[in-house]
């Protein structure tokens, strides 16, 4: 199954930051994922995310308010492959 | 400690001579910037570790439910460590509003958390000591507090987007972190946010130290001075649409003060610049209609030139 990766945030430096990173993680990792940028407000707000950047993996919100570095995202995509 | 250091890499190393403009300029330079940099780094680590246990989340449940005043006063408390880019204040506002925080409480948050931050805090412990920190912390606590309960008061909830009522919440569950992943939040955000920071400090203190050497020391006092009844408003409003953060405006302000300026002109000018930008108001916008976003403008407007005058007054 392909992986689903989205990043949340409005567009601001850090969004862009965090979505540079998980792509990067996704590269180094060889594999493949359906990586999002959610910008919509209303969507991140239903996420029940308050702070962001954010990023969730297959919808799973993972973390929240910071830009997860590239060796933590391949951590976390570990965890769940 | 420092003055020697700076004193030994500018007048033994770079061998400039004592008493120049040059030489002025390039001691202060590395003198502050030494110091600047290391409080920051520092104080940011330890608010960082607060900062593991107050998430929005929490933030959400404890201030659901309170009544006006108290709610507002712990709304303005929890907005201190609070990390705040303006893109988030609309998630943030609507999670609030959605869980059924009063208005006038979200706005204490929405507040207090940009204005009050622990880069600015830092800096200004740094540069002009820790009365003006705790001068700058106190003020914008009751700021955030009076606007709060003044925009609640006036009970505007059909100045929100309708949509905002009707967004159904997911509610997340977060995950637990132990002393270990706090203390590495804490060493990471300390590092990236004294990086990220660094080139507008030395910026800032570098324009600053250009006009430390040479511009004359009662430059702005005609200008600027707490003479001029209308230096302050015209600070404010200057500064309310800028966007920048605090890091490269406070080296900037300690210099405009030393030539003149009124601390109280320079601390309204830098709260106006931290407290309010354009982007977030246009970010804003999607949440809240015009009438309210003009009223809270205008209530931080009068909020910060008050503040402005008062402290021309205390501490002239």
């Amino acid at each position: 199954m392909m992986m689903k990766i989205e990043v949340f945030g409005m567009g601001c430096g850090n969004c862009h930051q965090l979505e540079a990173n998980v792509k990067q993680a996704v590269a180094k990792r060889g594999i493949s994922a359906d990586v999002e940028m959610v910008t919509d407000p209303v969507k991140i707000a239903a996420a029940g995310i308050m702070i962001t950047p954010a990023l969730a993996i297959n919808g799973d919100v993972v973390t929240m308010g910071r830009i997860t570095s590239v060796q933590e995202i391949l951590e976390l995509l570990a965890e769940v492959s | 400690m420092l003055q020697e250091f700076a004193d030994w890499l500018t007048y033994l190393i770079l061998g400039l001579v004592q008493g120049t403009p040059l030489a002025s300029s390039v001691n202060f330079f590395i003198y502050d910037s030494v110091k600047v940099t290391v409080m920051l780094a520092v104080i940011v680590f330890l608010v960082a570790i607060v900062r593991t246990f107050i998430t929005p989340q929490k933030v959400k449940k404890w201030v659901a439910g309170r009544t006006e005043g108290v709610g507002n006063v712990v709304a303005a408390v929890l907005g201190i460590p609070t990390p705040f880019c303006s893109c988030s204040a609309v998630p943030l506002f609507i999670g609030f509003v959605e869980s059924g925080v009063p208005l006038g409480i979200t706005f204490s948050f929405l507040i207090a958390s940009p204005l009050i931050n622990e880069v600015a805090a830092a800096m200004l412990l740094a540069m002009f000591g820790w009365q003006i920190a705790a001068i700058y912390i106190i003020s914008g606590l009751v700021i955030a507090i009076i606007a709060g309960i003044i925009l609640g008061r006036l009970h505007l909830e059909n100045e929100v987007e309708d949509f905002v009522y009707k967004i159904k919440l997911h509610d997340l569950e977060e995950k637990a972190m132990t002393w270990k992943d706090r203390l590495n939040f804490a060493k990471n955000e300390s590092r990236d946010i004294t990086l990220k920071v660094l080139p507008y400090i030395l910026i800032g203190i570098g324009i600053g130290a250009v006009i430390h050497g040479y511009a004359p020391a009662d430059f702005l006092v005609n200008i600027a001075g707490k003479d001029n009844p209308l230096a302050v408003p015209i600070a404010v409003l200057i500064g309310i649409p800028l966007y920048s953060n605090a890091a490269g405006m406070i080296p900037i302000m300690e210099v405009l003060t030393s030539k003149g300026m009124a601390m109280g002109t320079a601390l309204a000018f830098m709260m106006a610049v931290i407290g309010l930008s354009l982007p977030e108001m246009i970010i804003l916008r999607k949440v809240i209609k015009i009438k309210l976003l003009a009223i809270f403008a205008a209530i931080l407007f009068v909020s910060f030139t008050l503040t402005g005058y008062l402290f021309n007054v205390v501490l002239g």
